[in-house]
This record gives structure tokens, C-alpha cells and sequence, in this order.
């Protein structure tokens, strides 16, 4: 198991992650009744930013743990949220607002993988320039 | 104020909690990914359906256990927010389909997928239906 200095930086980075997205939350609410834009935007964003950092990781092994645990699992996957995705699409369900959460769900996973997908690539390019490798 | 000191220490939490879940699956995956037979055997993103299919529960779960409760609504805010927003990730399950993709599992990727999708919103409602 992860020793004590990675949990604390888990920590750490688990409390900024859940106080950007509950202060973004804050400061550009989501409207009742359509589509929760920036749980989607949160979303998005922490997507390509932790798929870049996974294949710049995998290309520099040595990144000390605690840091990666800080800002993956800690900062990146707290400030994304995979329940505010179905709760919101469920309750929207309910409200009969159909278009509202198949529009929501659709973007959510296929912007959220294209995302992923283009920070993948990015952080492949990335660390082989920074190699000097072709 | 006070719904923001508890979403930061509920969602400290949730991170701990999905951090020692992901932990242990990388724990033991690793001790039986050496076979006898010399098989290797190949990662599958368990942790993260896990804390996802969880989350999605307690947030099912927050808006009618702090009603019956009588609580006020920065405790649902401190569940749903900072519990379930914490434990659960979006960007882990998408990054872990794209790694499945790279390795040409699409079969994988398209089952990651699908299985957080419908595992979660059955344990939204099923969250929903017993606190409400």
C-alpha cells in the first residue's frame, strides 16, 4: 500500500479538486431543467489533463509517486465527478426533459473521450520532443 | 461557508477512500498478474466502476436521507458535492477507456463504457428509491 506522504498528497489535492468544482458550481450554476454545462466543462477539462499526464507519466517512470498521486487520483479525480453526471441525467429523466439528458449524456462521453483521446496524443507528443526521439 | 468547509472535508474523503480502493485493486492485480501458466493478466479499470457505482448510490441516496433527517441543505451539498463528487471520477474512466483503446481492447473499452453507464444509474435510483 501507498506509503504516508502519498495519502497526504492525495489529500491535499482531493480538497483543491472538490472546492474548484463546487466553486465553479458557484459561480456559473447550472440551470434547472437543461443541460448541466460546467459539470460537462469540469469534465472535459479533467479529461484531456489527466490522459496527457498518464502517457508524460508512462514516458518518465521516475516522477516521484506522491506527485503523481497529488494531481492524478487527488486534484484531477476529485475535481471530476462521475455521480453529478447520472444524477442530473436521472432527474431530468423524471422531469420528462428527454433531449435535455440524452443531449447531456451523449456530450458528457463523447467529448469526455475525445478529450482523453486528444490529451493522450498530446502527452505522447509531448514527452518524445522533450526525448529528442522522432 | 460552512456548506464549503464540508464539501472540502467530505470530498478529502471520497479522494482518500477512491485512492485506498484503487490502491488495493492495483495490489492484488498485481500479485496474481504472474500465472503459473505464463499468462499475463490484463488490466481492467475495477476500482474506478466501483467508487462510480458507490457514488452514484450515496448521491441517490443524499437528497432523501437529509430531508428524513432533517438536515439542512448544506449537508446534502457536503454528500452529493463533496462525498459522491469526490469518490467518484469521470476523468480516470475515460482516460482508462482510451488506454483500452490503445491497446486495441475495444470490446473492453465499449464494456467500460457501457457498464459504468447502467451500473450507475441503477444504483442512482435504487439510492433514490430507499432514502425517498
Amino acid at each position: 500500500m501507498p506509503n504516508g506522504r502519498a495519502w497526504l498528497a492525495v489529500a491535499a489535492g482531493g480538497l483543491v479538486g472538490s472546492e474548484l468544482r463546487y466553486g465553479l458550481g458557484l459561480a456559473l450554476p447550472d440551470a434547472a431543467g437543461a443541460v448541466p454545462w460546467t459539470t460537462l466543462g469540469i469534465n472535459i477539462i479533467g479529461s484531456f489533463v489527466l490522459a496527457a499526464l498518464t502517457t508524460v507519466w508512462m514516458a518518465r517512470p521516475h516522477t516521484a509517486f506522491w506527485l503523481r498521486a497529488a494531481v492524478g487520483p487527488g486534484l484531477l479525480g476529485s475535481f471530476t465527478t462521475f455521480s453529478a453526471v447520472i444524477y442530473a441525467s436521472d432527474q431530468l429523466a423524471r422531469a420528462d426533459a428527454h433531449p435535455v439528458w440524452i443531449t447531456y449524456l451523449a456530450l458528457s462521453v463523447v467529448l469526455g473521450l475525445a478529450a482523453a483521446g486528444a490529451g493522450w496524443r498530446t502527452g505522447r507528443l509531448v514527452s518524445r520532443s522533450r526525448d529528442g526521439q522522432p | 461557508m460552512i456548506a464549503a468547509a464540508l464539501v472540502g472535508v467530505f470530498g478529502v474523503a471520497g479522494a482518500l477512500l477512491r485512492f485506498g480502493i484503487d490502491s488495493w485493486f492495483a495490489h492484488h492485480s498485481s500479485i496474481r498478474s504472474i500465472r503459473t501458466d505464463g499468462t499475463v493478466k490484463l488490466h481492467w479499470p475495477w476500482a474506478t466502476l466501483l467508487v462510480n457505482v458507490g457514488g452514484c448510490f450515496i448521491i441517490g441516496v443524499a437528497h432523501g436521507l437529509t430531508g428524513r433527517l432533517g438536515l439542512g441543505s448544506e449537508w446534502q451539498v457536503a454528500l452529493a458535492t463533496g462525498l459522491a463528487g469526490g469518490l467518484t471520477t469521470f476523468s480516470s474512466w475515460t482516460t482508462a477507456t482510451i488506454r483500452l483503446l490503445s491497446e486495441a481492447r475495444f470490446g473492453s473499452a465499449v464494456l467500460n463504457v457501457g457498464i459504468n453507464l447502467a451500473m450507475g444509474f441503477a444504483a442512482a435510483a435504487a439510492g433514490i428509491t430507499l432514502a425517498g
